[in-house]
């Protein structure tokens, strides 16, 4: 079991560090952004260990970490959120639905391809609304924060 | 310093945001943050396509508009610019220094292309383990990632747009999966999967949110649809190759 949790942490932790450099992050700043990924995916997984199809109440309560994450660690590190949250949400990337899509609609099975593409654009909506969630609340406090600061004065 | 130093360096600092996929919030920021260094009163409007200035000084109004033409997405020089401007606002650096400073943000490239393709790699090999993958399809995705990642540099002086640079990449993956599978007793599907990964529109997607979020409701629109074009791109090109792939077969 404890194999197993370290196995996917180091894959989702590789897994988010390689398209951090993909997309040119400062050096510093790449093992909190792969850790990001690794704690989202693996609190995700905490829920149905053996199962790597994520379910959309998996993805949502990993992005939702993701968000949490990237929020506290850009305040704390000075960088700006996305770096750590753009590189955590590739765990989650629906990928096989994806593929299924394609495959059905090439193979002319219109049924499955429907239910296929409705399962990836659901998961792929998780992922935004998740991220979106957080990043709403967070600036909701930090507007509340900084509406009190003059009156405290 | 001159006003309209001072507007042309704060479009500069903003355009080189926008150039390498800032938020929109951002960019305004920054270059109000500048001109209000310097004393200016200015109104800053940006877009993922190009940003306008105007600024009121002792010489009246002055606008510049800057048409955004080619776009990539590099966090550091994001951060460098955030850097520069937060000293901006400290020190009041001369027109000289702060162009220099902007000029070099602007030339040098973080990680060398070698180390761009390596990731490629790396993200194709951790998914397709990630997704059950064997000895086989490990190797057959550290292949096809490197080839992704090759495949970006030859493409990435094209447009804003590398519509052809995704189209082939997907068209590749599912192709060279396909090949490999059938040379050696390996899973298609997993390499495929391992190797788009890679082409996944992450920071658009997260930039898209926090716009929209912001209320940048244009920006945010137009990020979120082109993430979505990216995805459709890549989606056909996997396809087609999957299609030229069994009709090959079935001759």
């Amino acid at each position: 079991m404890i194999i197993h949790f370290i196995k996917y942490f180091a894959l989702a932790f590789i897994g988010s560090i390689a398209p951090a450099i993909a997309i040119n992050i400062e050096k510093r700043l790449l093992l909190w952004a792969g850790l990001g990924g690794a704690l989202g995916f693996c609190v995700a997984l905490a829920f149905n260990p053996y199962s790597l199809s994520l379910s959309i109440g998996q993805i949502f309560v990993g992005t939702m970490v993701v968000g949490i994450y990237s929020e506290l660690m850009a305040k704390y590190l000075k960088a700006p959120s996305t770096v750590f949250c753009a590189p955590g949400i590739f765990p989650f990337v629906p990928g096989i639905a994806a593929y299924q899509t394609m495959r059905s609609l090439v193979e002319n099975n219109i049924q499955e391809a429907a239910v296929h593409a409705l399962n990836t654009i659901l998961k792929a909506f998780t992922i935004a609304f998740g991220i979106m969630i957080v990043t709403a609340v967070f600036r909701y406090i930090r507007k509340i924060k900084y509406s009190e600061q003059p009156a405290n004065k | 310093m001159e006003q309209e130093k001072i507007l042309e360096i704060a479009v500069r600092a903003g355009s080189i945001l926008l150039q390498n996929g800032a938020e929109t919030y951002r960019v305004e920021d920054t270059i109000k943050r500048i001109c209000m260094s310097y004393g200016l009163e200015c109104e800053p409007f940006a877009l993922p396509t190009g940003v306008f200035v105007s600024v009121e000084g002792q010489k009246g109004f002055s606008t510049i508009c800057k048409r955004i033409t080619s776009r990539t997405i590099d966090l550091t020089k994001i951060a460098r610019v955030n850097d520069l401007s937060r000293r901006i606002e400290r020190n009041r650096p001369d027109y000289d220094e702060v162009s220099a400073e902007l000029e070099n943000i602007n030339k040098d490239d973080f990680y060398s292309a070698t180390v761009v393709t390596i990731s490629f790699a790396l993200t194709s090999f951790a998914y397709t383990l990630l997704f059950g993958g064997g000895m086989n399809d490990i190797i057959a995705a550290i292949a096809i990632g490197a080839f992704l990642g090759i495949l970006r540099f030859v493409f990435s002086k094209g447009s804003s747009f590398p519509f052809i640079q995704y189209f082939i990449s997907g068209f590749a993956s599912s192709f060279l999966s396909s090949l490999a599978a059938s040379l050696v007793p390996a899973n298609a599907f997993v390499i495929t999967i391992g190797a788009i990964t890679n082409l996944v529109p992450g920071v658009a997607l997260a930039n898209g949110i926090r716009d929209l979020l912001h209320g940048d409701s244009v920006s945010g629109l137009a990020r979120l649809g082109e993430a979505f074009m990216v995805v459709a791109v890549i989606a056909a090109g996997t396809g087609i190759g999957i299609t030229l792939w069994l009709w090959g077969g079935s001759l």
